[in-house]
């Protein structure tokens, strides 16, 4: 059933979702919007939705949000209806395909083509962009939770895949056409209260490494119309300063981190001899090796809380440049001489080169 | 045993060829246009297996099978000019494997290749 036409085509066109998604910013099309967020209103309410607020970023959104979430106002909050008409729908898409296919070749294009699209869009995008919004404060603490906001960039993937098998096996799956115009018209996420609408925008621009990780290489990973912008290293979601400012990061900057994860990019982007000499550092020993340059084994003046130790380095010398260089070693190395042959895996004893440059 | 920056070629047994390439760069330095190359006619090499390791846990990348002398070169990657860091250093014949420098990440409590 799966023949080489239609693995081609399914490939070349989730290659163009995901691309899409990535790169395929488009300017925001308000009317488009409007029209989507009236049509989804519509479908939960029975009526246009009363007012419509675009925000140009989470930032400028977050403050329309606040302006309009005025006390005196009874109001009601239509996520839970919007995500139970998406899931409603979600599952005739299912049914359509189970009626369209047979189930071994639905396993396929699940394995083939949805998971590579949940991976691409949800889980290596949309998840930490949404999840990073959220601890950012730029909305009221109690419309952060996923549930309270319907719907997102989380869905990306799920439409992107009806879509795809709707145009590949020529299958009319029932995607409301309001949930499709929601994101084609460049929307990321919207707020649906009773009295008010506020739509926020997709980022102008996602950055992600080939691992499909949000990575910003001394830029922003996402950034939005109004100047919002979140970094990432490596899908880690770390703050400005040494990503921009790498330079200016202090001990203090680096011993206040709390997430090892983020204390791990801190080591990566600053390299070991600036993180290093950030944290302060006591000699251990000392010795000079075969070919007379000096090397010095380093820890830590304090214990690192995250590390659960202190953390140690090796201090060397190259023999080209003479300049100095530090690498991180584990807290069982006692001596220089160690930690150097440690780097390459050797023990004192065997590690001999003969000639070095 | 020869070391040149993060590379270090020591002598191993005969092994089966396998992954075999043309690719004369064996280790870039991540982010930078310079890295160590190997040159010569009469040099066969060989990829390592994704995370290959020595005993001692170092970071085995390639293998080398040198029948006549060949040369491990510091170079820009786009020049093919020597970086002038790090001098040439003549193989002899025979078989070696390359090590890559490691460091320890004590967050991850991982180890990983240095970034050179």
């Amino acid at each position: 059933m799966l023949t080489d036409q239609y693995l081609n085509a399914l490939s070349e066109a989730k290659e163009n979702a995901v691309t899409s998604f990535i790169q395929g910013h488009t300017p925001f099309d308000s009317a488009e919007a409007a029209w989507a967020v009236n049509a989804l209103y519509r479908e939960v309410t029975g009526a246009d939705c009363p007012a419509i607020r675009l925000g140009r970023g989470p930032s400028h959104a977050g403050e329309l949000l606040k302006q309009n979430l005025t006390p005196q106002v009874e109001r009601k909050n239509l996520a839970d209806d919007l995500f139970s008409f998406a899931v409603g729908h979600a599952e005739n898409c299912r049914l359509a395909l189970s009626e369209a296919l047979p189930g071994e070749v639905i396993g396929n294009l699940s394995n083939m083509v949805f998971r590579d699209l949940n991976f691409k869009m949800f889980r290596s995008v949309a998840e930490p962009v949404m999840t990073t919004l959220s601890a950012s404060g730029h909305f009221p603490d109690r419309y952060v939770l996923r549930s309270s906001v319907y719907p997102s960039l989380q869905d990306a993937d799920w439409i992107s895949y009806y879509d795809i098998l709707g145009k590949v096996f020529r299958i009319n799956f029932p995607v409301p056409a309001a949930f499709r115009a929601f994101f084609t018209s460049g929307g990321m996420q919207l707020f649906a209260f009773s009295d008010f609408a506020l739509l926020v925008p997709r980022p102008r621009l996602i950055s992600v490494n080939e691992s499909f990780s949000l990575h910003g290489e001394e830029a922003a990973a996402v950034e939005w119309e109004d100047g919002t912008k979140l970094y990432f290293h490596n899908g880690v979601a770390i703050p400005e300063k040494p990503v921009m400012r790498p330079d200016e990061v202090t001990r203090e900057d680096i011993v206040s981190e709390t997430n090892a994860e983020v204390r791990r990019c801190y080591q990566e982007i600053l390299g070991s001899e600036r993180f290093a000499k950030c944290l302060g550092l006591v000699t251990l020993d000392s010795d000079v090796d075969r070919f007379g340059h000096d090397i010095t084994l380093y820890r830590t003046r304090d214990k690192d809380k995250l590390a659960g130790n202190y953390i140690r380095f090796a201090g060397v010398t190259c023999p080209s440049t003479q300049r100095r260089y530090f690498l991180c070693v584990p807290p069982h190395i006692t001596s220089a001489v160690e930690a150097v042959a440690w780097s390459f895996g050797k023990t004192p004893e065997d590690y001999r080169p003969e000639i070095e440059t | 045993m020869y070391r040149q920056g993060d590379v270090l070629i020591e002598r191993a047994g005969k092994r089966e060829r396998t992954d075999l390439t043309d690719e004369r760069l064996l280790v870039r330095g991540e982010g930078r246009n310079h890295g160590h190359f190997i040159t010569g006619d009469n040099v066969v090499i060989s990829v390592a297996a994704d995370g290959e390791l020595t005993s001692g846990g170092g970071i085995v990348t390639h293998y080398l099978e040198v029948s006549e002398p060949c040369t491990l070169e510091h170079k820009l990657i786009d020049a093919e000019a020597w970086t002038g860091e790090h001098a040439p250093i003549t193989i002899p014949p025979g078989t070696y494997r390359v090590i890559r420098q490691r460091e320890y990440n004590p967050y991850a409590k991982a180890i990983r290749a240095v970034k050179d």
